[in-house]
């Protein structure tokens, strides 16, 4: 039995031990310059955000003003009662930029929690894009 | 030209387009890794000492490479348990969501290839055909 499935045993640990060649040898250099990247990202993210009031909880806009930014160029949402500038997130959602494109402009509430609800990580990269509350 | 029937058909489609499907999410987490870096689990970080961006890289590596191996049908039993396992762990990590239902489908696929073992158009049937003569093997 041990005999017939060492071989995949030891194939798998060979194709381990190359995906961590590959992060190591291929990524190392690029980990630094992501890092960039993301900084890169953060300072376009702060520019993007610059004409918007910087104490952004205590700042609050209705939901047509929200309806004003419905492009995929200029993107606002309302998610559980905080309005978000998701522009910068467009091209870099893991799960496609339809996903949020299709939540620009309006009350992207239902859509959020029905495929984030619950997972800290998503409400994290959520929370960084927030420019202020909904009006009710 | 070999003939394959729809039944035989089947687990070929099932393995290609699960293979497609690691192969993609693989490499988006290469060429496109600051997007995933907010999903790593925390505890992945905390336990492995990597930083969240080598832990995206490595997860990219490991998905392409399993996938090239399961698209082409090399170790096609291995690929698929391993890729299987490693999706569902991801899924239960999720906890309850629209997300981690849909990866637990895909992680039970990928399963179901493994207890298939291999089909018609993989390396390993090839390397069967040829040098052990004999095509009867799961």
């Amino acid at each position: 039995m041990f005999k017939k499935i060492l071989p995949s045993i030891i194939f798998v640990i060979i194709v381990v031990v190359i995906a961590l060649v590959i992060t190591f040898a291929f990524f190392t250099d690029e980990n630094s310059q992501s890092a960039s990247t993301q900084n890169t990202y953060s300072v376009e993210k702060e520019t993007l955000n610059s004409n918007i009031p910087s104490s952004s909880n205590n700042v609050s806009y209705t939901l047509a003003e929200v309806a004003k930014h419905n492009k995929s160029t200029d993107c606002w949402t309302t998610i559980n009662g905080g309005v978000y500038n998701v522009t910068p997130w467009i091209e870099k959602h893991p799960g496609g930029s339809e996903a949020i494109i299709s939540l620009c402009g309006i009350d992207g509430s239902l859509a959020f929690n029905g495929q984030h609800g619950g997972q800290e990580n998503p409400q994290k990269a959520l929370a960084s894009f927030k420019i202020g509350t909904l009006d009710k | 030209m070999p003939k394959i029937s729809l039944k035989e058909l089947a687990p070929i489609i099932l393995r290609t387009a699960l293979s497609l499907v690691f192969l993609w999410f693989g490499t988006q987490q290469l060429i496109n890794s600051s997007a995933w870096v907010n999903f790593v689990p925390d505890f992945a970080i905390s336990m492995s000492g990597l930083s969240a961006l080598t832990l995206v890289h490595f997860n990219g590596a490991f998905e392409v490479l399993f996938g090239l191996c399961l698209i082409t049908g090399f170790f096609t039993r291995a690929s698929a348990l391993v890729l299987g396992v490693h999706l569902l762990g991801i899924s239960l990590s999720l906890g309850f969501s629209a997300i981690a239902i849909r990866d637990f489908g895909l992680s039970m696929a990928t399963i179901a290839i493994f207890f298939y073992g291999i089909d018609k158009c993989t390396l390993d049937m090839l390397y069967l055909r040829h040098y052990k003569g004999t095509s009867n093997f799961s």
